[in-house]
């Protein structure tokens, strides 16, 4: 009975101080959630809440009904009706299609001091048997106000709400409040050493002279007489509610995966941009992720692949193993039939590239295909000339290649890319190089086919690049050799998994 | 529904002389008289990326007339020796700094003639070609490939100041021509 009276006896000072009704029930220290559903009859049941004190019913004993002073008005009923309100119409407008959904408040920093005095005035007023501290005997507005808007927001977004902290889909609310910069102007005086410092690291500082982080890092080293000097405790009561300064909504990336073949000579992987001015009309992101950026309705992407060919050379074959990272996904119940939809949507557009294999991936997937970069072999098929005037195709030297594999070449960096890679000499390997006749009519030409080493710059090993890379085959032939079209024939990487026609409906 | 492929070359034309692969993407400039000697002249390859290669113009003496060359000099002064460049990164830092007057080496004729080599450009030099040092006659043999004296990442916004100082390849050849027609025309003494 002595804990209740106690409780009883608190309960009636945090009404006149000026808590709300959640505010209360926060500082008594309940912790159950659908206690705060009905905070009235918890009260009264509870925590013997006598009639006459009844906060709703008869306002008079009180100043009047004012702001909490504990809360800023947050969890106060109509406050909390129009934050709600406007977090499900975002939502509701944005028109995300996950399922599951956690959210996040951000209040503002005056809101620490203000917390800060009212655990300083109660801990002492009240001392805590137990002797817990402030943080684990009182209940955190952020809890209590998750507790009562959840399910609420909940029904409205017609999603569930999630605890978890790998949740995908976020809404951060951006609690705002007017008085906050008055409220916190105590601390350039309360700390005014550390903070004479920190106005002058402008570099550091700049923008965020008071993070909330930071307040409350000094707020745990400040002794207790020395902020009451600057900070009345327990704080007054406020002149203004907060506001809902802003809703964001996130969804973390989905990645969508694939192989691709790229059939033209006149097309760069990405976007090819020089001032801002475009060089080529598309480009294979743009050809293959267009229309799963729009599927997705996704606020960006991020094209990325195991490697990637020149403007000029074609990749054949199975293809090219890639992957698009969309961020910001609105959409992300993507099912194989719209993957096989997109895919001969590319087909039926577009001659010069094509997509297969499309499906969702997951992260870990992701990072597979990234790793073990160095070891993947590509297979090439290179159309060369031999380019002296009057040289031709010495077909014996040429197949007694084959034989000399490995070949290990030393690679300075092309000139062609010295612009923008270091310079470096790079070791790579031809595993394999068989030659073939072409089939055009050239009597000078013939194709070269090899398997090599991630990394090796194929035109390169064949002119040598004036000498830049050896042995190249212009010195193992001993005589010049240039190369005029290059195709790539594979590339050794199963990934992602193949999707087998039984399942393309 | 598939694409069908057409084999590779098909699209590649076809000519009785293809061009070299220095022909295929650079564009060459000339430096005439480099520094007031006649007929030193030097050829810069303007990759399409805009990097440089700086190397002798066919109408240097040294490759007019196959001199044979007995050294080439990198150290330039008692501080720079052009063979101890280090670049790093995307940006060449560390770079030796080169104004288009820069020395870039000195190359030793057994004849007992010396010539300077110019830079030509304005930028930082990325590489001396090594080879030389083993090898300098490649410079007689393979002036506009292997025999190429250095690459240089030119500084962009000086780019109008080093397109002054080079003439194209039309205009070069205009020079030479001219060059010849005096030679005929003094009289034997």
């Amino acid at each position: 009975m002595g804990e209740i009276s106690g409780n009883n006896s608190m309960l009636h000072h945090l009404i006149e101080l000026g808590c709300c009704k959640l505010c209360c029930l926060r500082y008594l220290g309940e912790r159950s959630p659908s206690a705060y559903k009905n905070p009235v009859d918890t009260l009264k049941k509870k925590y013997l809440l006598l009639e006459d004190c009844e906060v709703e019913e008869n306002p008079s004993k009180l100043k009047k009904s004012n702001v909490c002073l504990a809360c800023l008005g947050l969890l106060q009923e109509n406050l909390r009706e129009t934050v709600i309100s406007k977090i499900v119409s975002d939502v509701n407008d944005a028109d995300y299609d996950c399922q599951e959904f956690s959210c996040a408040l951000s209040m503002p920093v005056s809101f620490c001091l203000r917390t800060h005095s009212l655990n300083l005035y109660l801990m002492d007023k009240f001392p805590d048997p137990s002797e817990d501290t402030a943080e684990i005997r009182f209940v955190s507005v952020k809890d209590v106000w998750k507790w009562v808007a959840a399910s609420e927001i909940a029904d409205g977004i017609k999603k569930s709400f999630s605890q978890s902290n790998d949740c995908d889909f976020s809404i951060t609310i951006s609690i705002g409040y007017d008085d906050d910069e008055k409220e916190c102007n105590c601390l350039m005086e309360m700390h005014k050493e550390t903070y004479d410092v920190r106005k002058k690291q402008t570099r550091k500082f700049k923008d965020c002279l008071l993070s909330r982080k930071s307040v409350e890092a000094l707020l745990l080293t400040t002794k207790p007489d020395h902020f009451q000097k600057y900070y009345p405790t327990p704080p007054e009561i406020p002149n203004n509610a907060v506001k809902c300064a802003s809703v964001s909504l996130h969804h973390n990336s989905l990645y969508v995966a694939g192989r691709y073949n790229k059939f033209s000579r006149k097309l760069s992987q990405t976007p090819w941009l020089i001032g801002g001015e475009r060089l080529m009309e598309s480009s294979v992101q743009e050809l293959l992720c267009d229309r799963i950026v729009q599927l997705a309705k996704a606020q960006d992407l991020r094209f990325s692949s195991s490697g990637r060919e020149d403007v000029d050379v074609r990749m054949l074959g199975r293809g090219r193993p890639f992957f698009c990272e969309l961020i910001n996904p609105h959409r992300v119940h993507l099912e194989p039939k719209h993957f096989r939809a997109i895919e001969r949507e590319i087909l039926s557009t577009t001659k010069d590239v094509s997509a297969r294999h499309l499906q969702i991936v997951s992260k870990d997937q992701v990072a597979q295909v990234k790793t073990g970069e160095e070891e993947k072999i590509k297979i090439y098929s290179a159309y060369c000339i031999m380019s002296g005037a009057d040289a031709t195709v010495d077909w014996a030297k040429l197949e007694s290649l084959s034989s000399k594999c490995p070949i290990v070449l030393q690679q300075k960096t092309p000139i062609r890319v010295l612009h923008r890679r270091s310079l470096a000499t790079r070791e790579r390997s031809i595993f394999r190089l068989e030659v073939s006749k072409a089939e055009t009519q050239e009597p000078k030409a013939f194709v070269l086919n090899m398997a090599t080493q991630a990394g090796t710059y194929v035109k390169e090993f064949v002119h040598g690049d004036f000498g830049r890379t050896t042995p190249s085959l212009r010195d193992l032939l001993g005589s010049d050799v240039d190369i005029l079209a290059l195709d790539v024939k594979d590339i050794e990487l199963d990934w992602p998994p193949e999707i087998l026609p039984d399942n393309q409906d | 529904m598939t694409n069908t492929v057409e084999p590779i070359g098909f699209d590649v034309p076809a000519l009785d002389v293809y061009p070299s692969f220095t022909d295929r993407y650079f564009q060459a400039k000339y430096l005439v008289d480099a520094d007031t000697k006649v007929h030193e002249d030097h050829c810069v390859l303007i990759h399409s990326n805009r990097i440089c290669v700086v190397t002798l113009a066919p109408s240097h003496p040294v490759v007019a007339f196959q001199k044979t060359i007995s050294s080439i000099n990198f150290q330039i002064g008692d501080k720079t020796n052009r063979l101890n460049n280090i670049v790093q990164g995307k940006r060449k830092h560390g770079a030796q700094g080169l104004k288009p007057e820069a020395i870039l080496c000195e190359i030793q004729c057994e004849d007992g003639l010396k010539y300077s080599v110019q830079s030509c450009v304005h930028g930082k030099l990325i590489e001396i070609n090594e080879n030389l040092v083993k090898n300098p006659q490649l410079l007689v043999e393979k002036p506009k490939s292997d025999g190429y004296i250095a690459i240089i990442l030119p500084h962009l916004s000086k780019n109008d100041k080093f397109q002054s100082n080079l003439v194209l390849e039309e205009e070069y050849m205009k020079v030479v021509a001219e060059r010849k027609v005096k030679v005929e025309n003094v009289p034997h003494t």
